[in-house]
């Protein structure tokens, strides 16, 4: 089987219906994956069973037609972000308008200062917020608002509540969640800074304004100084900035300006906002998006969890591969027991008795005199010439806890044809007795069948 | 590297299992296979009277044949049809007598049986040769070995049902290198461990060197299926610890018998209940069935756990103190310990004077500040209670670990009881018993370092036991 990457979008969904089924099991219909619990398969593969639930989620999604209950939280968000991003532009315009006074002139530093300096301020925070996994800090009040939001207390669950309290804990927390909300501040900003930006050309395009600076606590050669620094980049890529004289000449209270120091002030105030507030935050826009992507392909579910432990057996059960290739002829043909085990008997006097591959831990009835192991051919063949010999019952002793085998029964045979009497049986226990089946007690009177010698003649302890 | 198979696929590695009758050659290939689906196990001599074949794959790509054969049940017979065979016509290898042996065999045959193994043992690269360790060193084991040394074949000789018989090991040990056979190997199919099994593959690997990279591969898959699976056990048993220290059963403050008795009683159920689903989880993935339950001598009947975890007497049975519970002021086994709001109150201030008025603050104690508000306290499972469910799941996941699959008659052997808490039992208990949010699974709980750390220490104990 193919097993085609599932995207998160996808996984996304498994766990949604993960949570839907824990939660509201009964509300759902199951027939159209009805035929997916025969699948069989030889070793078990993890990315064939995330296809399979895949598979099984799309099913599902279509057959409770829960494709839009599920997509909801992705458009709220959505949704969402975009009033969000509208608000930043509107505070974006309202911060640049106010740098404007009444009348025609234009406080850069002011300017600066809302524009850049809260930017400034963000990001220092969102860069400690990311480096020490600070997620209060990261996120921003309004996000970690957001995130709070999802954990009130519901007394009824419905399945748009589930569907949505798993998107958020998929999509908003943990590593994904860090880079979606870094994504949307980053949004926030841009569209704060654009918009403040853009107020601004519109309205040094329709009007003249007249910048100036001034400060009550700095010394007076600060900004000058900071004006300069600033603009140094500015500089390298063939942009003017205001010189010395220009820069004295602009001071609040100072004589009216001409137009190179507005036009090299304009230039100066759109570099900075592009250079310190518009690039840096496309350039973290742009790895907080790599980040977010790159967490969402990392991202797997918890397979460990029992939801997916049962759906792995159903979905995936094992199936050995065997094949019978040298068959039993008589399979069919298998004896019937008829035998029931008959016991109490005891041993006959003056019998000679010989042990079939039996241990030290065997006891012999006490009645019983001296007795001879067989363990090999030798001994078979020098018991075998004692029996002929013997004119007393020949009394044969097995481990009862052993199996019986042909080889067993073959030796027990060529003893009993040897025998001039009626030989004997006793079924032989070890000094610590374990119980023994009587399956397995059946066996030696099956054994003691075969060699001819009646049940009557098997003695049991 | 030689790759037999790469050009032709049925050129498997081929693997037989022969020996003596009922020494666990079928326990073995079940063992291998991780399932009873394979062939016949009885209480009884001949019970596999064919040969049959399954396969072994690693990543669906198949790499050994393995052959379950009859046993030989009377090699002295055989040895003398052979030794006739070589007699008459006095140019007979060794291993054409054997294979005369096979070619003129009739139906109804008495050594049918044996001409089928011997059969297979011609057809195979290796042979794995099963003792069972308990039989007595005898003369007939030795013909065997000699028989099936005639194939030319490399035997690897496997202990069997070693567990608790170290005496007879020895003395089978000693015996083979009588026989100048050293390569021997332990495997239990009753006390199964990962281990021997991977030592199996890499003693074929030696003897079998054009197929070292297949084994190799088969080797590190099986490696890789071994620890998912353990780690699946781990991790569910922990997700129980989690679930059910992490539980609260509201409760009001005000003195009402009747309704406290019915928040206790609520509690112990969810407790039940959620121990009898990790069971289930448990039996289902390694894959038990209940003739299983029954061979490992689980303490299950019907799916159920036979001693009820608020049965009187199950702690001492864990070899816990039954009086600390009492000291607490709860019944002994009640399982029930009754958690005031405002007890963590004082860490919701420390951690909200550091976090400032972050929301994540109110997030986790929410819930902690208005039960201080609206006087709610909370009933949940005591510390007694805790550790019986974790040494049960404990002693169960060591079960399930070393479950092999040898046939109904064998005595399991108990598994020692090396069950342990983990270090820090009680700090990680009332950790997990201040995150009621952790009680159900999510990304955010499963992000939480604490959470991590809590959940990595209970899986590392629960692994390491076994």
């Amino acid at each position: 089987m193919s097993a085609k990457h599932n995207t998160f979008a996808d996984l996304v969904r498994i766990e949604q219906l993960r949570n839907i089924e824990t939660g509201q099991a009964e509300d759902l219909s199951y027939a159209s994956i009805a035929d997916m619990d025969s699948h069989t398969t030889n070793d078990f593969k993890y990315s064939v069973f995330l296809h399979r639930l895949g598979t099984r989620a799309k099913r599902l999604v279509q057959e409770n037609k829960l494709a839009s209950t599920l997509l909801q939280p992705q458009k709220l968000f959505t949704r969402a972000s975009l009033i969000c991003l509208i608000c930043a532009a509107i505070l974006g315009a309202l911060a640049a308008g106010n740098a404007i006074s009444a009348s025609t002139t234009l406080n850069i530093y002011w300017l600066l200062a809302v524009l850049l300096g809260f930017n400034l301020l963000s990001i220092l925070l969102w860069i400690i917020g990311i480096t020490f996994d600070l997620q209060g800090l990261s996120k921003g009040v309004a996000a970690q608002l957001a995130s709070w939001l999802p954990y009130r207390h519901k007394q009824n669950n419905t399945v748009a509540s589930i569907a949505i309290h798993s998107w958020w804990e998929s999509c908003l927390t943990g590593t994904i969640g860090k880079w979606r909300i870094s994504v949307l501040t980053h949004k926030f900003w841009l569209a704060y800074l654009t918009a403040g930006m853009i107020l601004l050309i519109l309205l040094m395009l329709a009007k003249q304004y007249n910048f100036i600076w001034g400060t009550t606590l700095l010394p007076e050669s600060s900004l000058p100084k900071l004006t300069q620094i600033l603009g140094k980049p500015i500089q390298y890529i063939g942009l003017s900035i205001p010189d010395s004289h220009q820069i004295a000449g602009s001071r609040i209270g100072a004589a009216k300006q001409d137009a190179q120091t507005r036009s090299a002030w304009a230039k100066f105030l759109i570099g900075i906002l592009l250079l310190y507030g518009l690039l840096p935050r496309l350039g973290l826009l742009a790895i907080s998006l790599l980040m977010q992507r790159w967490a969402e392909d990392n991202f797997k579910l918890d397979l460990y969890l029992p939801y997916y432990i049962e759906l792995r057996q159903r979905l995936m059960t094992r199936k050995i591969k065997a094949r019978v290739i040298d068959a039993d002829l008589q399979a069919d043909t298998k004896q019937t027991d008829h035998l029931s085990p008959s016991a109490g008997n005891t041993v006959p006097p003056n019998t000679q008795a010989f042990g079939i591959e039996l241990n030290d831990q065997i006891v012999w009835p006490e009645s019983t005199a001296a007795h001879w192991n067989i363990v090999d051919q030798a001994s078979l063949a020098g018991a075998i010439d004692i029996v002929k010999k013997i004119d007393g019952p020949l009394l044969i002793g097995v481990a009862i806890h052993r199996l019986p085998d042909r080889g067993v029964q073959r030796m027990i045979q060529e003893l009993v044809a040897s025998a001039t009497q009626q030989p004997w049986l006793i079924l032989l226990q070890e000094q610590s007795v374990t119980p023994v089946a009587n399956a397995r007690k059946l066996a030696w009177f099956r054994l003691a069948e075969a060699c001819n010698i009646p049940a009557e003649h098997v003695i049991t302890q | 590297m030689n790759n037999p198979s790469a050009s032709d696929p049925s050129a498997l590695l081929n693997i037989a299992v022969v020996g003596h009758t009922n020494t666990g050659k079928t326990s073995l290939i079940r063992t291998l296979l991780r399932s009873t689906d394979f062939g016949v196990i009885e209480d009884a001599a001949g019970t596999t009277r064919h040969v049959e074949q399954a396969t072994i794959s690693a990543d669906n790509e198949p790499i050994l044949n393995l052959h379950d054969t009859p046993g030989l049940e009377d090699s002295m017979a055989l040895f003398s049809h052979l030794e006739k065979l070589s007699k008459q016509s006095k140019t007979l290898s060794a291993i054409q007598a054997l294979e005369s042996f096979v070619a003129n065999i009739t139906n109804n045959d008495p050594l049918e049986q044996e001409a089928k193994v011997i059969r297979q043992v011609l057809r195979s690269h290796v042979l794995l040769y099963i003792i069972d360790v308990r039989e007595p060193v005898l003369e007939k084991y030795h013909i065997e070995l000699v028989i099936l040394s005639k194939s030319s074949k490399p035997i690897i000789p496997v202990f069997n049902f070693i567990a608790e018989h170290t005496q007879e090991l020895t003395r089978w040990r000693e015996q083979l290198a009588s026989f100048n056979i050293h390569t021997a190997l332990e495997f239990d199919t009753v006390a199964f461990t990962f281990e021997a099994e991977k030592r199996l593959y890499q003693k074929i690997q030696t003897l079998v060197e054009s197929y070292y990279s297949q084994l190799q591969k088969l080797i590190d898959y099986r490696a890789e299926i071994w620890n998912q699976l353990c780690l699946s056990g781990a991790k569910r048993v922990a997700e129980l610890i989690v679930c059910v220290a992490c539980h609260r059963e509201s409760k009001n403050t005000k003195e009402n018998k009747m309704e406290n008795t019915l928040a206790a009683n609520k509690l112990q159920d969810f407790i039940r209940q959620a121990e009898q689903h990790c069971l289930k989880d448990l039996l289902s993935i390694f894959n038990f069935s209940e003739k299983d339950v029954a061979l490992q001598k689980i303490p299950v009947s019907n799916g159920q756990w036979q001693l009820d975890i608020f049965a009187p007497g199950i702690l001492k049975s864990y070899g816990l103190d039954a009086g600390s519970a009492a000291l607490k002021g709860a019944a002994a086994g009640a399982g029930i310990d009754l958690m005031v709001g405002g007890l963590s109150l004082g860490a919701a201030s420390a951690l909200g004077a550091i976090a400032g008025a972050s929301w994540s603050t109110f997030k986790r104690y929410g819930e902690e500040i208005k039960a201080t508000v609206q006087g709610t306290q909370w009933l949940c499972a005591d510390e007694n209670t805790l550790r019986v469910l974790y040494l049960r799941q404990q002693q169960l996941l060591e079960k399930l670990v070393h479950r092999g699959h040898a046939a109904l008659n064998t005595v399991q052997v108990e598994a020692p009881d090396t069950e342990k808490l983990p270090e820090d039992w009680t700090e990680l208990t009332n950790i997990l018993r201040q995150n009621p949010a952790w009680q159900e699974a999510s990304a955010s709980r499963n992000n939480d370092n604490q959470y991590q750390e809590i959940e990595a220490k209970l899986v590392s104990t629960l692994l390491g036991n076994n």
